[in-house]
């Protein structure tokens, strides 16, 4: 019995084993999870942040419409935090800018501040137009396609995923079609020009700057 | 030690293929080892009732109306009462099931062991693991065979496939390999035509057996070797793109596409041909080598699944499943064509005549089918728990099942008495010394085979 040969995985010779016969090489061939990809927690926590962090935006959004809603929260002082805050991201803006070392025709700041002067002027101009542009729609519809405006803010935002429904306009427009909804429901030209900004901040200049503080991040890890 | 033995698969005479004449073939050796086969299977258009095959061997077409791809719908209840009544009737103690996409083999192997006869399943094909069909269809394996005797699969590889699939014990599951009738797949080398040389493929023409990679390799072979010719049988959706390339490299005089090969007209095509090449991407045992090798031709094949273990190494030239792997190989069986170095025909037919003949796969089954029956019964509780280790939804699920059909056979008794069921007379057979005499009446019956 020691002489016997080794047991072969053929079919073609009697190999003098029963049928049932298990070898030790059974299963050897197998291979498992060839295909799978594995994440490290960090990266996970970092890229589904992106996630959360933009459900947070949108929640704060809701909540200041809310305060103002309830008179709990005076326009004038939001629109005042909020060039406080546009100050702060600006500055990290300039700092990310510097580290990114991106290359190509540099805007200055002289440009940026043209477009922020240009796009608030035309907020506070357009606002009494606002205010009273979706008045004569009932409150349950406005509600309504503001939370569906929001969630098409919330799919369609770009969380640095290559996918083919990412689509960053439509998620920006999105949001900005839901302040103009909400503005009417608030009644002063104020209320609508600080809902309209409020919404260019969160939609528009906060997730820029995410993006540029993420990629600064990596060219600084490098 | 003779056994009652009931073939049972939703495939059968009149469909075509592998399981079919699988089961045939097997059943007709059974038969001349002195064993009681029957067959049970669902109608087929006009053919319902009982019929008799060749050797008595009784087919069942029940009336169960096939509903995906040849399958019944699996109700799993409503067979009983017409299972057991056949069972009953034809004092069955062994079930034995076909393939593991029959529903009615699943159903009947479940209720047999509810009646307390033993069970056994032979497995004809590999499965994946990762889509949702196959975790599907693997779960109902896994229902279906926690509680069999006994697995056959057609190799090693099939083997290993079938033990994960279903979480069997490996021992509890032997390899018998196919057979192939080697009477029928004699070499005749007068029919190929001499100063070209012939590469034949016989197969259904689909993804599954590498379509695309013949569609990568018949430009190139055509244009490095000018007398090298293709001969395709078979069918399937993937023609079109067999006739594109045909047409693209304006091949028409030397790639001849045969349409469906009906079983008989197989050898005819395959001995006109100096080199056969099967380039499937998954495959259990692969019946088509070995015919083709029966009939004395090359065989250039992809190395999967249970492929590597059918022939001697002497006979096969195996390729990765890549166009540049396959044109290699190919290129090396024709040079050697060339040189005359292959193996001369006839004795390629006589070493694989002697390698895979049913009567060694009856023989085999009918060990496994002594061992089934020197198993002790099982208890009902031994039973449930099997069921239940399947897993923690399905096992529950399982159990229910299980429990269900025990009292549905509880209900069947008291309707209909097991002693009020008319037992089947039995088929006078012939006596030993007469069949020795008839011994090759596989030969002739070819015709109710394939009628």
């Amino acid at each position: 019995m020691a002489a016997r040969k080794k047991w072969r995985k053929i079919l073609y010779e009697d190999q003098g084993v029963p049928d049932n016969y298990v070898d030790s090489s059974f299963l050897d061939e197998m291979k498992k999870n060839l295909y799978t990809r594995t994440y490290s927690y960090w990266s996970v926590v970092r890229n589904s942040g992106e996630v959360t962090q933009q459900i947070s935006s949108l929640c704060l959004f809701v909540v200041a419409y809310i305060y103002m809603y309830n008179q709990k929260l005076s326009p004038q002082l939001l629109v005042v935090a909020m060039a406080a805050v546009t100050m702060v991201g600006y500055l990290i803006k300039l700092y990310t800018d510097h580290v990114i070392e991106r290359e190509g025709p540099h805007r200055t700041v002289l440009d940026d501040l043209k477009t922020a002067v240009i796009f608030t002027g035309f907020s506070f101009g357009l606002s009494p137009v606002l205010v009273s542009l979706t008045e004569t729609i009932s409150t349950d519809t406005i509600y309504a396609m503001t939370t569906v405006m929001l969630l098409a803010n919330l799919i369609f935002h770009d969380y640095g995923a290559s996918a083919a429904m990412v689509s960053e306009a439509l998620s920006l427009n999105a949001g900005i079609f839901a302040s103009v909804c909400l503005a009417s429901r608030l009644h002063t030209t104020w209320h609508a020009f600080a809902t309209v900004t409020l919404s260019l901040l969160v939609f528009g200049l906060w997730p820029m700057l995410r993006k540029q503080m993420k990629l600064s991040q990596e060219a600084k890890l490098e | 030690m003779k056994h009652n033995v009931c073939m049972v698969s939703d495939f059968f005479f009149p469909n075509m293929g592998g399981v079919e004449s699988h089961i045939y073939q097997l059943s007709q050796c059974l038969l001349e080892r002195g064993h009681k086969v029957i067959v049970v299977t669902h109608f087929y258009g006009n053919r319902k009732g009982v019929r008799y095959l060749t050797n008595g061997l009784k087919v069942y077409y029940l009336p169960f109306p096939a509903f995906y791809n040849q399958c019944i719908l699996p109700t799993i209840f409503t067979t009983f009462p017409l299972l057991r009544n056949i069972f009953i009737r034809e004092h069955i103690t062994i079930v034995h099931g076909h393939s593991a996409f029959s529903t009615l083999a699943h159903e009947a192997m479940f209720h047999a062991r509810t009646l307390g006869l033993k069970a056994v399943f032979t497995d004809h094909s590999l499965f994946g693991f990762a889509d949702a069909s196959s975790i599907l269809t693997n779960k109902i394996l896994q229902f279906s065979l926690a509680d069999c005797n006994h697995v056959i699969c057609v190799s090693h590889t099939s083997k290993e496939n079938t033990v994960l699939r279903a979480s069997l014990q490996p021992d509890v599951v032997s390899v018998i390999p196919n057979a192939v009738d080697a009477t029928t797949f004699v070499p005749d080398p007068t029919k190929r035509q001499p100063g070209k040389i012939t590469i034949v493929v016989v197969s259904r023409l689909v993804y599954r057996k590498g379509m695309d990679l013949l569609a990568g390799i018949i430009p190139i072979i055509c244009r490095r070797h000018p007398d090298v010719q293709f001969i395709i049988g078979g069918d399937g959706p993937k023609r079109i793109v067999l006739e594109e390339v045909r047409e693209q490299h304006e091949l028409l005089d030397r790639v001849t596409l045969l349409g469906t090969l009906k079983q008989t007209r197989v050898r005819e095509v395959l001995v006109q041909g100096d080199i056969l090449v099967n380039t499937s991407l998954t495959e259990a045992f692969c019946i088509a080598i070995v015919e083709a090798a029966c009939c004395g031709l090359q065989v250039v094949t992809t190395r999967v699944g249970g492929v590597p273990e059918v022939l001697p190494p002497d006979l096969i030239y195996m390729a990765e499943p890549t166009i540049s792997s396959l044109l290699e190989s190919v290129e090396r069986a024709i040079e050697d064509r060339r040189q005359g170095r292959e193996v001369p025909p006839f004795e390629a037919h006589r070493r694989i005549m002697s390698l895979y003949t049913w009567r060694n796969v009856a023989m085999r089954t009918e060990r496994v089918y002594d061992m089934v029956c020197l198993e002790e019964q099982r208890e009902t509780s031994t039973r449930l728990k099997s069921y239940y280790q399947c897993g923690p939804l399905a096992g529950k699920l399982f159990v229910i099942a299980a429990v269900l059909n025990i009292f549905l056979l509880f209900i069947i008794g008291v309707l209909q008495p097991a002693k009020l069921i008319e037992r089947a007379a039995e088929f006078p057979r012939p006596s030993v010394k007469h069949r020795v005499t008839e011994n090759n009446h596989t030969l002739k019956n070819k015709k109710v085979k394939y009628a």
